[in-house]
């Protein structure tokens, strides 16, 4: 297991920083996931960890030790590329050898090894087929054979899930998942879709332009953003504008009035703030029902409403503040209908 | 493979007979005596006066010794390949660069590449036959074969520019992670890859050594016979098209009508290269 660490790294394109000064720390045997949109850099993060591309000037650690001046070949490193991932001119078997021999492992030799990871990534018995005669999963899950083959003490993914189509994408994700933990191998993966990023990692960083701007778990970092930029990346969100209440720390002020928060609130002493709170939180039900009395909740109008297979997807305002919800319930409001909106304390989130 | 419609076939069967008919005179000349105009066919054709002539006419002049047939036909195939291979060696390396990096001064690179396409035959060919002379290669297969260069390498390069474009770098790459220095990542996944255009690539360079005259006829002196030099030595003795000189033409289409061949067999789809050579689509389009 390798810890994996970036210290100051910065490059650039035409003078142009494409990463700048990003510090980064990536603990043993983590699955860590690096989230962005496109042009973020991260890509060239990971093309920097192993070793593709040098940084203009920082320092990349494996374990404490840099590993600037190695050359990718011996950096002991499995990289799953975006697209085109496999050697067409190869079979599955030799695409699958190809790391072992680079050892100087004979094909013959590396034949029990080849199948003991074709069997990792239920592909067994696929050995003499070519890339072209398979799908993009399988191809994609050779690519990750082909990657850990030779052991390697860091493992890098551009993009794992991306070319796959949905349902290839959950059973993908759930083989990455279960490859790592049982090859206990220190992994970064980059993704520009956040719910990849959620699912996946053990850790994650979201990652704009100016570099990181939040890391942790993914459940605290979907849940409390440190920004509206984060927010708003990590899916429907709503940002309400609002102020304290005079007594302090336990309540805010909104346009469309009082809402109390879960906790004694001890950051942020700004007056002006921003709450936020996921559209998944936030209930809908029939006026007069059982939550009506209750603190946070407001009266809303419908203006409209999509059913998503399970989900509906409201937009609803209240007192001309709109809002956006998704409601798992089996009863679907209409437009124009006027409904009890409940905000649960304990998911609004002041944003620092 | 495709039905054609009957358009289609009409289409090939044209395109066929373009090709074919030229032919046709060729052989029939090669083997005439006498053939005048207007006749249609042959008056009197070989067979009738074999071994009344003094000397051997047409096919049995071109097989026997004292044509130099023989010597020339070996000539044209062995500078042609040697031509080939430095050709491939020269501009895979070249087409490479050309196609992944920007650097200063690649557009004067690619204008000098095209040179030797612009300015006439004869001034490069006494250009170099001057300096051949000064450092003793002229008249020998080494400076005919660095002549032949001169119109070959901006083709091949041309060619695997092209293919190199269409191959993605991450292959390079992937090889490289997986421990594959450079060297090796280029012989065991990058050549593997480009296979079906570097055959193009040697193909067109082989015919075009096969063609020229001018830059042979210039650096050999009249040393060394290829099958162009010999070609052009009966034509300009005034003997338009006599059996011996028709069959001399057919003779010089051989090599290019072989290697076009073995070149569509090297990259067609029966073969364990063509099966899997996904991404340079040059093959067949561009011959």
């Amino acid at each position: 297991m390798t810890e994996i660490v970036l210290n100051g790294v910065t490059v650039g394109y035409d003078a142009e920083p494409v990463v700048n000064e990003l510090d980064l720390r990536v603990e043993a045997g983590t699955l860590f996931g690096l989230l962005g949109p496109s042009g973020c850099g991260k890509t060239t993060i990971l093309r920097m960890i192993a070793g593709l591309l040098e940084p203009d000037s920082g320092e990349i650690l494996f374990d404490g030790t840099s590993v600037l001046h190695i050359p990718p070949e011996r950096r002991r490193i499995g990289m799953v590329f975006q697209q085109h991932v496999l050697f067409p001119h190869m079979t599955v078997e030799e695409n699958v050898a190809f790391g072992l021999r680079m050892q100087g492992v004979r094909l013959r030799d590396a034949r029990p090894r080849v199948n003991e990871v074709l069997d990792l990534v239920q592909l067994s018995g696929y050995n003499r087929r070519f890339p072209k005669q398979l799908s993009g999963g399988q191809q994609q899950r050779v690519a990750l054979a082909r990657a850990v083959v030779t052991d390697p003490v860091v493992l890098l993914l551009d993009e794992p899930l991306s070319n796959l189509d949905a349902r290839l994408r959950d059973d993908m994700r759930s083989l990455l998942r279960d490859v790592q933990k049982r090859l206990n191998i220190t992994t970064v993966f980059v993704t520009h879709d956040q719910t990849e990023a959620i699912e996946l990692s053990d850790r994650m960083a979201v990652l704009f332009t100016d570099g990181i701007a939040q890391e942790g778990p993914p459940q605290e970092v979907f849940e409390h953003p440190v920004n509206a930029q984060v927010a708003r990346f990590l899916g429907s969100t709503n940002l309400i504008p609002a102020r304290w209440c005079g007594d302090g720390k336990t309540c805010i002020e909104t346009q469309f009035g009082t809402l109390v928060l879960g906790a004694l609130e001890t950051r942020g002493s700004e007056y002006e703030l921003t709450v936020s709170i996921r559209c998944e939180y936030i209930t809908v039900n029939s006026i007069g029902s059982h939550g009506d009395q209750s603190h946070n909740t407001f009266r809303g109008i419908i203006d409209d409403s999509l059913y998503k297979g399970g989900l509906i997807f409201y937009r609803i305002s209240i007192e001309g503040v709109s809002l956006e919800v998704i409601d798992r319930s089996d009863r679907q409001f209409v437009p124009g209908a006027e409904v009890a909106v409940h905000f649960p304390p304990e998911h609004l989130w002041i944003m620092p | 493979m495709v039905r054609l419609s009957p358009a289609g076939r009409v289409f090939v069967i044209a395109m066929f007979l373009v090709f074919s008919l030229p032919f046709l005179p060729l052989i029939l000349a090669s083997f005439a005596f006498r053939w005048h105009w207007p006749e249609l066919l042959p008056t009197q054709w070989l067979w009738d006066v074999r071994g009344t002539t003094p000397y051997p006419v047409g096919w049995d002049y071109l097989f026997s010794p004292i044509s130099g047939l023989g010597p020339a036909f070996g000539n044209t195939v062995v500078i042609g390949i040697a031509t080939a291979i430095l050709a491939v060696a020269v501009s895979l390396p070249a087409a490479r660069v050309l196609a992944r990096y920007r650097f200063r001064g690649k557009a004067v690179v690619e204008f000098f590449l095209l040179v030797p396409v612009i300015v006439p035959q004869i001034a490069v060919g006494m250009g170099m036959l001057l300096l051949f002379m000064r450092i003793g290669i002229a008249r020998t297969y080494t400076g005919i074969i660095l002549a032949h260069l001169v119109p070959t390498i901006p083709y091949a390069v041309r060619i695997m520019t092209a293919v190199f474009q269409n191959l993605d770098p991450q292959y390079e790459e992937q090889a490289r992670t997986l421990g594959a220095g450079r060297l090796t990542a280029f012989t065991r996944i990058i050549i593997p890859m480009v296979m079906p255009g570097l055959a193009t690539a040697f193909l067109f360079s082989f015919l075009i050594s096969s063609n020229v005259f001018l830059l042979t006829f210039l650096i050999s002196g009249g040393r060394l016979q290829t099958l162009p030099t010999m070609l052009f030595s009966h034509i300009e003795s005034g003997a338009a098209l006599d059996a011996t000189t028709a069959g001399l033409v057919l003779i010089v289409s051989v090599p290019g009508l072989v290697f076009l061949i073995i070149a569509d067999w090297l990259t067609g789809d029966h073969t364990a290269l063509g099966r899997t050579s996904m991404a340079p689509s040059t093959r067949k389009n561009s011959v």
